[in-house]
């Protein structure tokens, strides 16, 4: 039922009503968002220690082939092992930096929550810019190396399997006796 | 220090240039997000249409071999239809936050702030799903595999 009594109010769409009403929503958003971001942001944290450590089970298994006597002699496994190793290493940098990025965004989150001000929705939005930035560098060299390694392996088969040494190995794998 | 004399001034909006109270920061952080958006967007369809060449080579392969769908022909198509299905669904996901961020720039209003702020929450929220998918996936495989050893393992004792 309307109010008649009511005192007259201005239809002026003034910054206060702006500003509390769409920031409200921008601070809803981003409170919903929040959740998801900390659980990627955690589970990035578990990929980048079991990267950390597949690395260094490489290295330590790398040095240990290198050392045994096998078939392997011939071959050079301890740059290709140790270059593998340092590749999930590196990998495990850069999902770090990823994981931090997200920590963040989700901090300025908790922190926009609770204040509201806009000094934390600045901080937010840089936060998810510098995580943008760097998954898109992340995804640009990744679609690259699929998409060149996918080429070679169809164009050159041959080369593939000598940059592997497969038939190298294949010829230093001694054959089974007979029983 | 405070001008006593100043005139009385109204809190309305267009006193900050058409922005509608969006602070210059956040605009000129998400000025700088939209590139880097629009590439993983790209980057998404780019794979999708790998994806679709890898379906495409898996099926034209198995039909030269005689056309006989084994389990691991099914299983493999399978999770190259459900990445390629998800791989669509982010770069729709990020293009319509790119495309809001897009018109946030133009408009500078809360309003499309908000929107903004809404598709990459869904992003969020898809990509969470995903990887829960994922992570279930793994595990039951993980069980999958456990229980296949076992019962092969008491085949071989029997």
């Amino acid at each position: 039922m309307q109010n008649y009594y009511k005192p007259p109010q201005s239809a002026v769409d003034n910054e206060v009503k702006v500003n509390d009403g769409s920031k409200t929503g921008v601070i809803d958003e981003l409170r919903g968002t929040g959740g998801w971001v900390l659980f990627i942001a955690i589970l990035t944290f578990i990929i980048v220690a079991l990267l950390f450590l597949s690395g260094i089970i490489m290295l330590i298994a790398g040095a240990g082939l290198s050392a045994m006597a096998g078939p392997w002699q011939d071959l050079p496994l301890g740059p290709i092992i140790a270059g593998g190793a340092m590749i999930f290493i590196a990998m495990g940098v850069i999902y770090l930096f990823a994981g931090i990025y997200l920590a963040k965004f989700k901090s300025a989150i908790d922190s926009l929550v609770r204040t509201s001000h806009d000094d934390d929705l600045a901080n937010a939005m840089e936060q998810q810019r510098k995580f943008w930035k760097l998954w898109s560098i992340v995804f640009i060299f990744s679609t690259l190396v699929s998409v060149v390694w996918t080429a070679v392996a169809i164009l050159m088969p041959d080369t593939i399997a000598s940059m592997l040494n497969i038939e190298g190995m294949l010829a230093d794998i001694p054959e089974a006796p007979a029983e | 220090m405070q001008n006593q004399y100043a005139p009385p001034q109204s809190q309305v909006a267009d006193v900050h240039q058409n922005t509608g109270g969006v602070d210059d920061r956040v605009m000129d952080s998400l000025r700088r997000t939209r590139l880097w958006t629009q590439i993983t967007s790209i980057l998404f369809f780019v794979t999708a249409g790998i994806t679709v060449i890898t379906v495409a080579a898996m099926l034209l392969g198995n039909k030269l071999l005689g056309g006989n769908s084994t389990p691991e022909m099914v299983g493999a198509l399978a999770s190259n239809l459900l990445s390629l299905g998800f791989e669509c669904l982010f770069g729709v996901l990020i293009f319509k936050y790119s495309a809001n961020i897009a018109r946030l720039m133009q408009t500078g209003s809360m309003q499309d702030l908000v929107l903004a702020m809404r598709a990459q929450r869904l992003f969020w929220k898809m990509f969470g799903i995903f990887i829960l998918l994922m992570i279930g996936l793994i595990v039951l495989l993980f069980i999958g595999g456990i229980v296949f050893a076992v019962a092969v393992g008491a085949g071989a004792a029997m």
